[in-house]
């Protein structure tokens, strides 16, 4: 084999290792940070290691026995319930919104999307005290005198959830309405179609994996939620995010902890996949 | 006979271009009607009004004789074909064809029988296209779906907006041709944007020539050709000569800055005028020596370019005139015309068309 022969191969060989290399900062990443503590809880759930996260030798379903008990079962429905109702919310509030900057307001569509980002460039704490003042002036000069308050309340939780999650819902609907042709919406008027029913044949359908994206984007984070809740519900309003951090947090109680967090990882996963198999692909309208 | 479409006056600006300015045009029953110009000369704007995605400023745009200045598109009971054809990329041809069935309520008994007429109609066996996914076609096969998916619900115009743009030139051609006998075959008025010209000359019945908003002229494809109203026209379509001058009687043409006196039909509204005059390349004859008659004028030959079956020659007559002509390569002694010959030119008199002076 000639010498150029052997440059050539071995040229050839680094060509296929580079990507492979690239790959590995994040295999690294997400074994040390994501795979290893999944694994842990994992275990921890069937009682398999102790605090110390030494092997313990043995293995009880009790923990899992012990979770499904009324207290997680009230928290664990409440919380799925806050978090569809969320990502319904937010869907019928982000689609006009989107639907409007990305087709309607093609001119200032990137400032407009900078300010539903912008937002997020605050810190969370200083926004969730913020919405608290607003909920605060609200109940004390407006709802006093229907004796209500939003604060601490189930209308509270759902107002924070709604006004956090929302450009999570925005962005992927943006993304794909964008792409809609504008002649598309135009034939179909063309061929008889009013405004409504373009909507609900050509639009809705070309964009419902944006749809599909942003409902899981709201829809999973929402589930564990605890700090919203925590801010803005009371006891009455904690969801499962919450009894999880109770529990390992101040109970110090690692397998009751982790079991439910299995759980509601599974449960959680389910239904999204299901979801996607029934409703994300092409929504049929 | 009632028109089928007719634009009065119609006017639309954007900001401060008028896109379409002051148009008016009727066009008949089964016409097939080309509007003909360079890009944005307003001729997709006039479709966009007719079709009502765009409102007019001013003026009437009325189909089967009422006013439907009013009207949304979907109640218009129109065809649209657009330009890179918008078709449903979430139906499958049926869905596509479809569409336009559901959303004006025809009774569902006669779909399927509608469909499978429209698209043998249009060439494409149902019993293989009809299951098939919009990015299972071809350009030419998706052509074919947009044409059906508009005329299925039986309008009363169908409105094409350079359906042919983005296919190659074969295709096109043969296209164009289809295109042809499908309007035939369905007795629809066809409404034809284009800046091709050899589209519009091949398949109109009539062309409405636009450029800047304006109506150019308007007439059938050898009108068009043969007795351009204006520079515009005569320069757009095809290639033409142009010779400034003076009209100095009701026969006689004096060229600018010769003494080139030539022979031709000066209109009465023309006489003791400016005007220029049109020679089309073809329309002129070549000889080295040639019988002495009207219009005979001894030329050099500054290019020459053999096409095989006819040859491109420019030829200087005067200082300032220079012709090109176009010649059937019919003998040896006009293919052999070499640069540097000197030949003689001749046209008779109709062969040339007096038009305004711009």
């Amino acid at each position: 084999m000639s010498y150029i022969q052997r440059l050539i191969d071995k040229l050839r060989q680094r060509k296929q290792i580079i990507p492979v290399a690239l790959l590995f900062p994040p295999l690294i990443y997400l074994a040390l940070f994501f795979f290893i503590p999944m694994s842990t809880g994992f275990l921890y759930g069937f009682g398999m290691i102790d605090r110390f996260y030494r092997f313990t030798q043995s293995f009880t379903v009790l923990h899992y026995i012990r979770a499904f008990d009324y207290t997680f079962l009230l928290i664990f429905s409440r919380s799925l319930l806050i978090a569809g109702l969320t990502a319904v919310l937010c869907f019928f509030i982000g689609y006009p919104v989107a639907y409007t900057i990305a087709l309607k307001m093609r001119r200032f569509r990137n400032l407009l999307m900078i300010l539903v980002i912008i937002p997020y460039w605050v810190s969370f704490l200083l926004r969730i005290y913020a919405l608290i003042n607003v909920l605060q002036f609200f109940d004390i000069y407006i709802f006093s005198g229907l004796k209500i308050s939003i604060m601490g309340s189930f209308l509270g939780v759902m107002t924070g959830m709604v006004w956090d999650y929302l450009p999570f819902m925005i962005l992927p609907l943006y993304a794909s309405i964008e792409k809609v042709e504008v002649s598309i919406l135009e034939a179909s008027k063309t061929l008889g179609a009013s405004s409504l029913k373009t909507y609900f044949h050509v639009t809705l359908p070309l964009t419902a994996p944006g749809v599909a994206a942003g409902t899981i984007l709201v829809f999973v984070p929402s589930v564990g939620e605890f700090l919203i809740p925590y801010f803005l519900g009371g006891v009455t309003e904690y969801m499962v995010g919450n009894l999880i951090w109770e529990l390992i947090m101040k109970a110090h109680n690692y397998w009751l902890g982790s079991a439910i967090s299995t759980i509601v990882l599974t449960i959680v996963l389910v239904i999204v996949l299901i979801y996607m198999k029934y409703g994300g692909g092409e929504m049929a309208f | 006979m009632q028109a089928s479409v007719e634009l009065i006056d119609v006017t639309r600006c954007f900001g401060d271009v008028v896109a379409v300015n002051n148009v008016s045009f009727s066009v008949r029953s089964n016409e097939f009607f080309s509007l003909l110009g360079p890009s944005g000369c307003g001729k997709t704007t006039t479709l966009r009004i007719i079709a009502g995605l765009e409102d007019p400023d001013r003026g009437t745009v009325k189909l089967r004789g009422e006013v439907v200045n009013d009207v949304p598109p979907y109640k218009r009971r129109i065809g649209m074909v657009f330009q890179h054809l918008a078709l449903f990329p979430h139906m499958n041809v049926y869905g596509n064809v479809c569409f336009g069935l559901k959303m004006q309520k025809f009774p569902s008994s006669e779909f399927k029988s509608r469909i499978c007429k429209i698209l043998e109609n249009v060439d494409m066996p149902p019993e293989v296209f009809i299951k098939r996914r919009i990015n299972q076609l071809s350009g030419g096969q998706q052509q074919r779906v947009a044409i059906a998916r508009a005329l299925i619900v039986e309008p009363t115009v169908l409105l094409l907006d350079e359906p042919l743009g983005p296919l190659d030139l074969k295709i096109r051609q043969r296209m164009q041709i289809e295109l042809k006998k499908i309007q035939r075959r369905v007795g629809t008025t066809f409404i034809y944007v284009t800046h091709d010209q050899g589209e519009a000359l091949t398949m109109s019945d009539r062309i409405a020539v636009m450029n800047e908003g304006k109506i150019m002229q308007i007439g059938n494809s050898k009108e068009i050709y043969m007795n351009p109203k204006n520079k515009f026209v005569a320069s757009f379509i095809g290639e033409t000569n142009f010779i400034e001058g003076f009209c100095k009687s009701n026969e006689t043409f004096e060229a600018k800055d010769s003494n080139l006196v030539i022979k031709a039909d000066v209109p009465e509204d023309f006489v003791k005028k400016q005007a220029g005059l049109c020679i089309r390349p073809e329309k002129i004859l070549i000889g080295r020596s040639l019988q002495k008659n009207e219009n005979v004028f001894d030329g050099m030959v500054e290019e020459a370019w053999y096409l095989g079956s006819s040859i491109s020659l420019r030829v200087r007559l005067t200082a300032e005139i220079v012709l090109k002509v176009q010649a059937q390569t019919v003998d040896d002694s006009i293919a052999s015309i070499r640069l540097g010959d000197k030949i003689q030119v001749r046209w008779p008199k109709h062969n040339a068309t007096v038009i305004p002076f711009e």
